[in-house]
């Protein structure tokens, strides 16, 4: 069986990741407010469609991840 | 026990006068249910210690279902009962052996030991009984509606201008707290301005009553006979249209409409099938149905507003548009429709109409009893117990309630309207000779 090794450097460039993932639905909120105008408590009080949108869009770029490293694999086994 | 039920339908009386908007010390109630003025806690308070002595004419399902209702009412008691078909006459003696049964409702007025008299007879002895009884100086409180016939209806109207005798009408639902709630946010402009309503009654039964011998058959099923009853109108429709012009603070000026036997073709004469329409002066209509051999739709009082629908019946609200939600929430939902739904190619104006899932909102917190349309004889707190409370209240005040009369009037006058304009098919408007100032076009 295959050990994972979850290294600090991999820990930080997923904590990274997900950090711009809540910061892009931070904005989606502060963006909605304006455009709806909207209560600025909402930057608050909507706290947790922002960590939703942050989750899912986490999760869409792992998927994305996972693909680009699944054809990148392929290549590296296949090489002209 | 019984001292405990008592109890309890008075504080109920008062706690319903006070959710309905009594505020405390300013003596006011809100201006949507001017009856209830008489009935403010400082004046319940008045008559604690005293009883009005009540005698009830008419003792069948309906008579005994408020037998029950004034055993339970601590400041009534009653002193006698009145039919004319013994086999009633002794089912509701026997719940309350007390009484003194009389079988000639005269006999009974002449008697100085009542205050106030309960009248739940067939329709085409309201008027006489309701005039004899008033004469006679008693307090009354009749069964709606008001009379079989216009000019019946009009001289009780009259008599009770000249009388210092309280007159009540079994109009429910004026009592009903989700109707007085509902109601009161009509008025403070909740749905927008009126623009229609729709009311229908649907049930599955016959109507009939079981005969125990053919020549009863009139005096038992009375409602199926022109002669003694005005058919779905006046035994159905009367309550919803009432509801309507309160809702409106106007009467409909026109009526047109069609009537029929569709189904029950069992040697009844009235309709088994209405559908009406009736014309306010502000163009604003009112939609009636009422079919008694299909029950799917149930019965509703729709208040169609601009911004919203009040279903009073049920005490639910709908918006048109519910309030815009959060901000993001605005967002994902416009990026959300853009991506899921689709557009037909003449534009949205073509999207098929088809009715979607409103958003309910209660009238009111807490749980409360629906009239499910189904019962012939009275749901279950649907007010007929607030409203005969009242009534034997004012038999010990004296003290008239506003407009209960002008409304049963009002409603019982378009029954009968409606059913000349589904006799002669033709649109009829309401005849000068029966207005009254009450009513407001």
């Amino acid at each position: 069986m295959k050990e994972i090794v979850f290294t600090p450097k991999r820990q930080k460039k997923e904590l990274r990741i997900f950090g711009v993932c809540f910061a892009i639905g931070f904005l989606m909120n502060l963006a909605s407010i304006i455009i709806y105008k909207t209560s600025w408590n909402e930057l608050f009080t909507q706290i947790g469609y922002v960590i939703a949108i942050a989750i899912v869009l986490y999760l869409l770029f792992a998927i994305i991840r996972g693909i680009i490293k699944w054809i990148r694999k392929i290549i590296k086994k296949n090489p002209k | 026990m019984a001292k405990e039920n008592k109890k309890q339908i008075d504080s109920s009386l008062r706690q319903f006068i006070k959710d309905v908007g009594y505020i405390t010390g300013g003596g006011a109630l809100l201006s949507s249910v001017p009856w209830l003025q008489s009935f403010t806690p400082d004046k319940l308070g008045e008559i604690k210690k005293e009883k009005a002595r009540i005698a009830l004419i008419g003792t069948g399902s309906r008579g005994q279902y408020h037998i029950h209702n004034l055993l339970e009412i601590g400041h009534a008691e009653i002193v006698a009962l009145c039919d004319n078909y013994a086999p009633n006459l002794k089912e509701a003696h026997a719940l309350y052996p007390k009484a003194k049964t009389y079988t000639d409702y005269k006999k009974l007025l002449a008697s100085k030991d009542i205050d106030g008299v309960i009248i739940a007879t067939p329709l085409n002895w309201h008027a006489p009984m309701v005039l004899d009884a008033l004469a006679a100086g008693k307090h009354v409180f009749c069964e709606k509606s008001m009379a079989l016939t216009m000019d019946e209806c009009k001289a009780i109207y009259d008599a009770y201008q000249t009388t210092d005798k309280v007159l009540y009408f079994c109009m429910q639902r004026m009592f009903d707290e989700k109707y007085v709630k509902g109601i009161q946010m009509i008025h403070s402009g909740l749905i927008g301005d009126v623009v229609g309503a729709r009311c229908h009654w649907f049930r599955n039964h016959n109507w009939r009553r079981p005969v125990p011998s053919p020549e009863l058959e009139r005096q038992i099923n009375w409602r199926l006979y022109w002669e003694s009853s005005a058919g779905l109108m006046t035994e159905l429709a009367s309550h919803q249209l009432e509801v309507c012009n309160w809702a409106t603070k106007r009467v409909p000026r026109s009526v047109m409409g069609m009537g029929d036997i569709v189904f029950w073709k069992d040697g009844r004469e009235v309709y088994d099938s209405v559908n009406l329409i009736y014309h306010y002066d502000n163009d604003v209509k009112i939609t009636y149905e009422s079919l008694i051999s299909n029950r799917f739709n149930g019965m509703e009082d729709q208040i169609l507003g601009h911004k919203g629908t009040m279903d009073l019946a049920k005490g639910i609200y709908y918006y048109e548009q519910e309030a815009p939600g959060t901000g993001i929430e605005q967002l994902l939902n416009q990026i959300g429709n853009k991506v899921f739904t689709s557009v037909p190619i003449a534009g949205p104006s073509w999207r098929p109409e088809t009715r979607k899932a409103y958003e309910s909102h209660h009238v009111m917190d807490g749980k409360f009893n629906i009239n499910e349309g189904i019962s012939m004889i009275g749901a279950e707190k649907d007010g007929s117990d607030h409203i005969l409370s009242a009534f034997c209240q004012a038999c010990i005040t004296g003290e008239k309630a506003k407009n209960i009369v002008e409304e049963a009037y009002s409603a019982t006058m378009l029954c009968l309207l409606g059913n000349q304009a589904m006799a002669e098919q033709r649109k009829i408007d309401f005849p000068d000779e029966y207005k009254i100032p009450y009513i407001k076009f």
